[in-house]
């Protein structure tokens, strides 16, 4: 009883400081979004695709568990164990099932400190609106350049949960759109929801990848990027031949992630040059020394321009 | 030894080889056949040639016959009535290429040794890339799942 109050006690101050500084809100978002047990449906918007997905998250212990299943299209879940994420994919005839690196989705989105975010980004709050019927109150990140975009948090009132996300560009066009239609708080559960639904007229195959370490001596430098990105994993997979390897490197600032491949051309495989969007994607592919770099991510194009032409090779 | 003479001829031959070449030429007598003939061909195509008109149509005619290096016979060009026309254009064609080699050098673009040709990324973004980009950053479950299974 005395340590459910000592911890009501430091929330509602938490809270209270978090009403006078963004940055302190959103680390609260952080945590709660990590630590607190909620059920709810999302819907996620890119451009006009919009799919509905179920949400379950949960802290048991120590661990934090997530399953989120998929409401539109092919049936297909997510089930995520602290960093282990395992994903379920239905094709027309099997339940491909994939080991994954760990995820940053929805709300568990924001870092878990803001120290990166404040070197790029300014933070405010925005009025107090409503989602999900919940009384939710707005901050807005806005970049201090114009290499990434601004991101709209709709904070929960009462539990600080991220309940809306909104991700526009410096047009002030939506790119993308995450928000829950409907959620709860659930006090107390246990772990009986933390398993795939099962559709036992498909064959299940797992989809493993070659392990190569991603600790290889590199041929080249990245220099010049831009202010507040930083490599956060690299992935070496290979590709046709026993010495052909595809080079991944994920750089983020916090919110935005940037892929940067490099990967040689095989013999008769034409190089890619330019820039090109898709969806509410941006890719810029340069070639160079028998090298094809590619640089691919929901950020302005002049940033995944940047990062393709920050490479140089030794 | 027909191939080296042309390679002379053509500024293609390093100074090591060219002494032993003239050696060569000198002292057998079909050498100097081809010596003279890869001179004359040189001369005329340069429009140094100061003999009779008729061996100069021979030798353009000849020129005409043989395949081109970018495919085929040119049928369709006759170097000999061209020729004059077609040199008035070269002090032109010189001054391009040293516009353009400066160009390339003030714009640092890098030149293949290799011609390849290129796709624009716009025309075929490579859905392998997009799956893997995906699979370890979208925020959305959505693209996290679906795009990790078009692979």
């Amino acid at each position: 009883m005395l340590r459910t109050f000592f911890l009501s006690l430091f929330l509602l101050c938490s809270l209270a400081h978090a009403q006078d500084d963004p940055w302190q809100a959103l680390m609260q978002a952080y945590d709660a979004s990590h630590n607190l047990n909620y059920q709810g449906v999302l819907q996620a918007q890119h451009l006009k695709d919009v799919k509905s997905m179920e949400i379950t998250h949960a802290k048991y212990g120590d661990e934090t568990y997530t399953r989120i299943n998929l409401l539109d299209g092919e049936p297909s879940e997510i089930l995520t164990k602290g960093k282990s994420t395992i994903v379920y994919g239905s094709t027309d005839d099997n339940v491909v099932i994939q080991k994954r690196d760990a995820n940053h989705l929805f709300p568990a989105i924001l870092p878990n400190s803001t120290e990166q975010l404040k070197q790029v980004y300014q933070l405010n709050f925005g009025k107090v609106d409503r989602v999900a019927d919940r009384k939710a109150q707005i901050v807005v990140l806005m970049p201090n350049d114009d290499y990434r975009f601004f991101y709209h948090f709709w904070l929960d009132k009462q539990t600080s949960i991220p309940l809306k996300m909104i991700v526009s560009d410096h047009n002030n066009q939506v790119v993308e759109q995450t928000s829950f239609t409907k959620v709860k708080i659930l006090e107390k559960t246990d772990l009986a929801w933390f398993k795939p639904n099962i559709d036992l007229s498909k064959k299940y195959v797992m989809k493993e990848e070659e392990s190569i370490p991603s600790n290889l001596p590199r041929f080249w430098e990245i220099k010049q990027i831009p202010k507040g990105f930083k490599e956060v994993s690299s992935k070496v997979s290979r590709i046709g031949g026993p010495n052909i390897l595809n080079h991944h490197m994920v750089f983020s600032d916090g919110l935005a992630y940037i892929s940067l491949f490099i990967q040689p051309l095989t013999k008769g495989q034409k190089p890619r040059v330019g820039n090109a969007t898709m969806g509410v994607t941006n890719v810029s592919a340069r070639y160079e020394n028998g090298y094809q770099i590619m640089a691919v991510g929901s950020v302005p194009i002049k940033t995944v321009e940047t990062f393709s032409n920050a490479v140089n090779f030794n | 030894m027909k191939e080296k003479i042309s390679s002379l001829f053509d500024n293609e031959i390093s100074e090591r080889e060219l002494d032993s070449l003239i050696n060569d030429v000198t002292k057998k007598q079909e050498n100097q056949k081809n010596w003279m003939y890869y001179q004359i061909t040189r001369d005329v195509m340069r429009g140094d040639f100061v003999s009779s008109t008729k061996l100069k149509d021979k030798i353009m005619d000849a020129i005409d016959a043989e395949p081109t290096q970018l495919g085929g016979f040119s049928s369709s060009m006759n170097s000999n009535a061209t020729l004059k026309s077609q040199f008035n254009y070269w002090p032109h064609l010189f001054g391009f290429v040293v516009v353009l080699g400066m160009l390339f050098t003030f714009m640092n673009v890098n030149i293949q040794t290799e011609t390849a040709p290129v796709l624009l990324v716009q025309d075929d973004i490579p859905s392998e890339i997009l799956s893997a980009h995906y699979a370890h950053t979208a925020s959305t479950a959505n693209y996290f799942v679906q795009t990790g299974f078009n692979e």
